[in-house]
């Protein structure tokens, strides 16, 4: 891939997202000027209906699609690498589901237990879903197909969301709206400390990732390989799993059970800037924010006054690519 | 001897389904004794046998012999033994249809619903045949992959629907499934239908058995296996579609149960059909039963209850695989 795809690629993808992201501050049903919204980010604190707006009420939002809008990315591109599968992501494996399960139970028990604290126990609960999720699928994963690993995983998704319909019907027996975040995912907690937290969370763990992002792209080449170049395969394998799991745990934690980002983000980053993964990983992470994004600013503003979950959205956008994926070879 | 054990395993399954739904009518946030019914007929309690208990477990056991018969068909249609109405997404469209129909200001009467399913049934089953279509025919595995997809597709647009005009409670019963409305002009319309499938299927037993080999020999045999075809879909539409129309979003009955028939006894499609609708009845009366008595007095979703039982199966055949690959 010629320096100059690479770059134009890195671009467009900073350029939308930049884009995006001032639309979504400016728009809304208080509309702000663009000029308006540059000043206040810069810090001009003259007009103080634009501070509230943008920093007490559109800035969460901003927040929380990027932190899973990363996270859900990268968290795809290492589980289409170590499979070597192109239509796996931590949604379709169950993983996502099996973390919003751990997160519906720890919210259940501390309704009924209050020394239970469910903000300090929210990333462990989810962590501990997702790596069952995942352990689950893997004894499949050894001599089953790519196909059907990919039914196998749908087929958990069914069962645990089965489950989590259950649990939280059971919970609030009239509020069905609220089971949606975790069936389809929804920013549901935009409280600034508990963002920041799961902004850091993901940061660190990206930051973790590329660190791997040598050996990640080694791995790609096949085991072999990766062992005669000198890479500690088993080690290296289960860091990056780990990271794929934390990752989608930090994102479900954010917005729930949000569907295909991971799917998609690579997908397409592929297209724009070929494979290798020192390009790929950045822009990967940067296709996912924007596609968050993207799918925030029309839950929000598309059928105002009524705000979407983003899950909803995310999942028109992202499920009919999976299906032009599947059915396209 | 084939025919001594059919006969046997009918009669059993049979005095089953009898006591699954003398189960089910008596079982309830309060248990009622099945003398109940023949009780002062002023009594509250012989009053809500009557107008609540009974028109329920009639239409619990009606869907549930129709789902499993509409998968049954749907197996054997797409020559793969895990299809089934909800997996494909037929049973989200018919969901979908409905919401959009009411909100439309379509009222909600028997006929009304019935017509209103069929169609988003309809329409849902063609883009899903149509989007699996590939040069080499239907690939089964990328067939079920895709119609799972397209059915949560098509689920969150009906969630988005229901959101947006606030009508989630209104809803409720729909998307998360349950019997608790049932009236008896639904039994009647689920009785109708049920009556309709029996006589299709009496009269084309012979080409629908022919379904499940290729169409060449089908052809050789004297069947017309396209016409069959066509019709053995709007079976599965029909089937869907109304069940839809009176229980809400119930998934995966129809995946199970004609596997379990077809293991007790391998048989041919027509031979099968009544085992299964019987089984079909006695599952959901259980799951019903399960949903109205295990949490009293909140009733359980059924959709949950259904996709737990129907999501286990599932992972188990395709982990087990064997039979699935080799298709």
């Amino acid at each position: 891939m010629s320096m100059k795809r690479i770059f134009g690629s890195y671009t467009m993808a900073i350029l939308l997202l930049i884009v995006l992201s001032l639309a979504l501050l400016a728009i809304g049903d208080i509309h702000l000027s663009l000029l308006t919204t540059i000043k206040t980010l810069f810090g001009d604190s003259s007009d103080r209906i634009a501070n509230i707006v943008i920093w007490d009420m559109r800035m969460p939002y901003i927040v929380a699609a990027l932190t899973t809008g990363s996270c859900l990315a990268i968290s795809g591109l290492i589980l289409q690498s170590l499979t070597y599968n192109p239509l796996v992501d931590s949604s379709i494996l169950g993983v996502n589901a099996g973390a919003s399960l751990g997160a519906v139970v720890l919210i259940g028990l501390a309704g009924i237990i209050k020394a239970i604290n469910v903000d300090t126990y929210l990333p462990v609960a989810a962590v501990f879903g997702a790596l069952i999720s995942l352990l689950i699928v893997g004894i499949m994963n050894r001599e089953g197909s790519k196909m059907q690993i990919l039914l196998g995983g749908v087929a958990l998704t069914a069962l645990l969301n089965g489950i989590i319909l259950m649990v939280e019907l059971s919970l609030n027996k009239f509020d069905f709206d609220k089971v949606l975040v975790w069936l389809s995912g929804s920013f549901w907690n935009l409280d600034p400390g508990f963002l920041t937290g799961y902004a850091i969370a993901a940061v660190i763990l990206i930051a973790i990732t590329s660190g791997f992002s040598r050996e990640l792209g080694v791995l790609m080449l096949g085991d072999l390989t990766a062992l005669s170049l000198g890479v500690n395969v088993k080690f290296v394998k289960r860091m990056l799993m780990l990271m794929a799991i934390g990752m989608a745990a930090v994102a479900v934690s954010v917005g729930g059970a949000i569907s295909l980002v991971g799917l998609m983000a690579p997908n397409i980053a592929r297209k724009m800037c070929g494979s290798k993964i020192q390009v790929l990983l950045p822009v990967t992470c940067l296709i996912g924010c924007v596609i968050m994004l993207l799918s925030t600013l029309v839950a929000n503003n598309l059928f105002l006054p009524s705000v979407l979950p983003v899950g909803l959205v995310v999942a028109v956008i992202t499920m009919p690519y999976f299906l032009y994926q599947l059915f396209r070879y | 001897m084939k025919t001594k054990k059919l006969t046997w395993i009918n009669g059993v399954l049979l005095l089953i389904l009898i006591l699954a739904f003398v189960a089910n009518l008596c079982g309830g946030v309060q248990w009622y004794g099945l003398n109940q019914l023949w009780a002062d007929p002023n009594l509250m309690a012989t009053k809500i046998m009557w107008t609540i208990r009974l028109p329920r477990s009639l239409s619990v056991v009606l869907v549930g012999a129709l789902l499993a018969f509409s998968g049954q068909l749907m197996q054997a249609l797409s020559k793969n033994p895990i299809a089934d109405p909800s997996i494909l997404g037929v049973n989200a469209g018919a969901m979908l249809a409905l919401m959009i129909g009411s909100l439309f200001g379509i009222s909600l009467s028997v006929f009304n619903t019935m017509w209103l399913s069929i169609c988003g049934a309809l329409i849902t089953f063609l883009i899903v045949l149509g989007l699996s279509m590939t040069k080499q025919g239907i690939d089964p595995l990328r067939f079920i992959l895709g119609g799972t997809v397209f059915a949560s597709f098509i689920s969150c647009i009906a969630y988005a629907v229901s959101l947006l005009t606030n009508s989630s409670v209104q809803f409720r019963n729909l998307l998360v499934g349950g019997f608790s409305g049932a009236t008896y002009s639904q039994v009647e319309l689920l009785t109708v239908g049920i009556i309709v499938v029996i006589v299709l299927v009496v009269v084309l037993r012979k080409s629908l058995t022919l379904l499940v080999l290729d169409d060449a020999t089908a052809s050789s045999l004297g069947a017309k296996p396209g016409v069959t075809r066509i019709i053995a879909s709007l079976m599965v539409v029909i089937c869907a579609g109304i069940s839809v129309a009176v229980a809400g979003n119930i998934g995966f009955v129809g995946l199970g149960i004609p596997q379990v028939i077809n293991y007790l006894h391998p048989d041919a499609l027509e031979r099968n059909v009544v085992p299964t609708m019987l089984a079909g009845g006695i599952f959901m009366l259980v799951v019903d039963l399960i949903a109205k008595t295990l949490a009293a007095p909140t009733e359980l979703p059924l959709s949950a209850l259904s996709a737990i039982f129907g999501g286990a199966f599932l992972f188990i055949i395709v982990a087990k695989g064997s039979r699935v690959t080799q298709i």
